[in-house]
């Protein structure tokens, strides 16, 4: 089996060649043959990458130890469901999960702009043939997933952590994303390589964009909850390398979603919009390298690790590439307008977007300085939540409220009059919630304040903009408030789900800020029958139970709650023991209350004597966050949701049969 | 043995997949022809006409949801119907021309 799983990536390789090959080819002698057999290649592609995925799965279900990495990353009592995710829990599975999605992606993206896109074909096939061939270079050469030895008794298992229900989603979702993000860099390196300095290429890969965007949203909010919830320290983002990889490309797709709409309308922002696709996708490669070369246990494992310097090559390839191309086509990417006024929707997307890539930018030199310290010195420096937070409550505030800003202000200019008029109400909003959270005692800090009130300003303009086109339906329509609301909606998905995405975010920082700022938290030392207390919570030690697992043995605490006398029923927080792995998990326990506060038990160990050490939280309405991931999504599949009359009017605008005498 | 088989018939499967192209006509759906300078500027136009029709919609939203006051509404709306107009006209010519 192995040599089938083995030829199969060698010749996706060859193929993989070969379409960059063909499709260069058919760029230069205009032979059409050389393009059609290019996208069969493709396919051919998409074929062999799934006969290695078979061969691969294969090995898994069956346990056949003689493939390393299936004896490195699975064992016989693993569950059966968590076999499955062993696919991306080994380096090599989760290099073939990626070049996967990219051949099934590229085949979606090469097919969809056969028609309207026709002269990029090429150079689209060239280029993603290229990511494609790079990795399958890699699991030809240094993570081949079918190198095989003699076959063990038994695996060393998965790990613990990655045993979790969200295991099977968040990372094929964050992949998705990743790899998602090649398809507009592809696009955007096609038109200038074809010296199209139109907008086609800014149309075709929106879409791709805010799918890529979408899938590394939803990833890591799954991957928020997973650490929540499995990884036991209280906590949703702790700014570790692994989540900023994700965050990076995340922040500049979301400044492109957003600078997209000024080239669309305006016709400016070209260069930057380039750059934004090519940075993007260079940051997804990035955060791919940092997860998979050791870079982040220290600078030595990156050096003994077999894919390092493939991927500092691809990244410099990633990142040079693009800029030759836009200082040779510098001429066709001059902007046709000019901001004319500050105090334009165009200004504000501008502003947003140096907000976003700032962050970015914090959070990249927040991952790269302690690998440069490394590098160069001989101690690595941490960088910790305080320097993230400074950035994101600096930055993250004003954007906030451009949030708000942004769908107030008309494009081109807007008159103070007009100003003052739509601002009145949601700032308005924005003073009574400052004012209700001083008078309240609610100010933890005054960021704190500064964000709730910009939370309310920014919530109240979305409403008010669902409320003023609904109403200026029912005017010029004369339409029932529910209708014109649906038709005001269907007609402007784009508009519409931004703007519920954006009530996401709110939702968000008010669960972020709530759970955080307002958390309660206790711990002690609980002999049977004492008890301890966290808000209006009493955790009453009642016991030790012992549970056996598939390839675990639990021992859980078991604690009965009490809230003014009333009985809520029994938390085990417990520690596993995984024989197989040889380590042990926390397993948290929370009870989630009607308010979306949570009580989150961790049990930190239990003595000899049988007294238990108990920590525990009341986080308050913590259940937004994940309130948000639902309404996050909801705006996304809203904005992506094909709409047919836009479509045909791009198809009109640049597919018109050429005329006599042209072809 | 079986492997040997197995990846053996992948081989010829997906060369001859791979070259069929290369032996029949090729198909009219594909151009590879770079656009022509007059085909370039009436893109270019088009865009402009769609642009300027956009903004038009945009306007008209934004109008009817208090965001942009009588008098810029009115300016702006005429400067984007003559931008359209200008561009229609001129794509109408160029293709006049070129018949």
């Amino acid at each position: 089996m192995a040599l089938i799983g083995q030829g199969s990536l060698i010749l996706a390789l060859l193929l993989a060649v070969y379409a960059v090959g063909a499709a260069l080819f058919a760029a230069s002698g205009r032979d059409r043959r050389f393009l059609a057999s290019a996208r069969h290649a493709l396919w051919g592609i998409l074929l062999l990458v799934g006969v290695a995925d078979t061969v691969f799965l294969h090995a898994i279900f069956t346990h056949d130890f003689s493939f390393r990495v299936v004896a490195s990353s699975t064992s016989l009592t693993l569950p059966t469901g968590y076999l499955f995710t062993a696919w991306w829990g080994s380096q090599a599975g989760s290099l073939l999960l990626w070049a996967t999605i990219l051949a099934a992606f590229t085949l979606i993206a090469v097919r969809g702009t056969r028609r309207a896109l026709g002269e990029l074909q090429p150079w689209l096939i060239a280029i993603l043939g290229t990511i494609a061939a790079f990795f399958l270079l890699l699991l030809v050469v240094p993570a081949n997933p079918f190198i095989t030895q003699v076959a063990a008794a038994d695996g060393v298992g998965l790990n613990p952590s990655l045993q979790n229900p969200y295991m099977a989603i968040h990372p094929p979702a964050l992949y998705l994303g990743y790899v998602g993000l090649a398809i507009p860099f592809a696009l955007a390196m096609a038109a200038m390589l074809a010296n199209r300095g139109d907008a086609r290429w800014v149309v075709a890969s929106r879409r791709w964009t805010l799918v890529a965007w979408g899938f590394l949203g939803i990833g890591m909010l799954l991957g928020s909850h997973w650490a929540y919830t499995e990884v036991g320290w209280g906590g949703f983002w702790a700014w570790d390398p692994v989540e900023n990889a994700a965050l990076m490309p995340w922040l500049v797709a979301t400044a492109f979603l957003h600078s997209v709409m000024v080239q669309e309308r305006k016709g400016m922002l070209k260069v930057w919009n380039i750059t934004l696709v090519a940075g993007a996708f260079a940051l997804s490669i990035f955060g791919t390298f940092l997860t998979r070369s050791g870079i982040l246990s220290s600078i030595h494992a990156f050096v003994a690790s077999d894919i390092g310097w493939y991927f500092i090559v691809a990244l410099a390839v990633i990142i040079g590439g693009p800029f030759a191309l836009i200082l040779w086509r510098l001429p066709i990417l001059r902007a046709d307008q000019r901001i004319e006024s500050l105090a334009s929707r165009e200004a504000t997307f501008l502003f947003n977007n140096l907000l976003l890539v700032g962050i970015a930018f914090a959070v990249l030199w927040g991952v790269l300085f302690p690998l440069l310290s490394d590098a160069i010195g001989s101690v690595r420096q941490t960088v910790s939540s305080p320097f993230y937070d400074f950035f994101v409550v600096a930055f993250g505030i004003p954007l906030l409220l451009l949030m708000g800003i942004g769908p107030l202000i008309a494009w081109r200019r807007a008159s103070l009059r007009q100003i003052r008029r739509s601002f009145l109400w949601p700032a308005l909003g924005g003073l009574v919630v400052g004012s209700v959270m001083i008078v309240g005692g609610l100010h933890s800090s005054w960021p704190g304040v500064a964000a709730g009130s910009v939370c309310a300003f920014t919530t109240v303009t979305i409403v008010s903009e669902f409320v003023r086109g609904a109403a200026a339906r029912r005017r010029i329509h004369g339409e029932r408030w529910g209708i014109a609301l649906l038709r005001l909606i269907g007609r402007n998905r784009r508009r519409y789900g931004g703007y519920i995405v954006h009530l996401g975010v709110i939702v968000f920082v008010i669960g972020a800020i709530g759970s955080s700022a307002y958390q309660t938290s206790a711990e002690g030392l609980l002999l049977k029958g004492q008890s301890l207390t966290v808000g209006s919570n009493v955790l009453t030690f009642e016991g030790v139970e012992r549970v056996r697992g598939a390839n675990y043995t639990e021992r859980a605490a078991v604690l009965r709650v009490t809230s003014d006398g009333e009985n809520l029923g029994v938390l085990r927080p417990g520690r596993r023991a995984y024989v197989r792995e040889q380590t042990t998990s926390n397993e948290v326990a929370i009870r989630t209350t009607l308010t979306g506060g949570d009580l989150f038990v961790i049990l930190d160990g239990i003595r000899s004597d049988g007294a238990v050490q108990i920590k525990a939280f009341y986080k308050p309405v913590v259940a937004l966050l994940w309130l948000a991931g639902f309404i996050f999504v909801g705006g996304v599949l809203l904005a992506v949701w094909p709409d047919e009359r836009e479509a045909r009017r791009i198809l009109r605008r640049y597919t018109e049969e050429p005329l006599p005498g042209e072809s | 043995m079986l492997g040997v088989l197995v990846l053996g018939a992948l081989v010829v499967g997906v060369v001859v997949y791979v070259a069929w192209p290369l032996v029949r006509p090729a198909s009219a759906a594909d151009r590879l022809d770079p656009l022509s300078e007059a085909q370039r500027r009436r893109l270019a136009l088009r865009e402009e006409r769609d642009l300027a029709l956009a903004a038009l919609k945009e306007l008209e939203v934004d109008h009817a949801t208090h965001h942009i006051g009588d008098q810029d509404y009115a300016e702006l709306v005429a400067e984007y119907r003559g931008r359209a107009a200008e561009a229609m006209r001129t794509l109408d010519d160029e293709v006049r021309a070129a018949e």
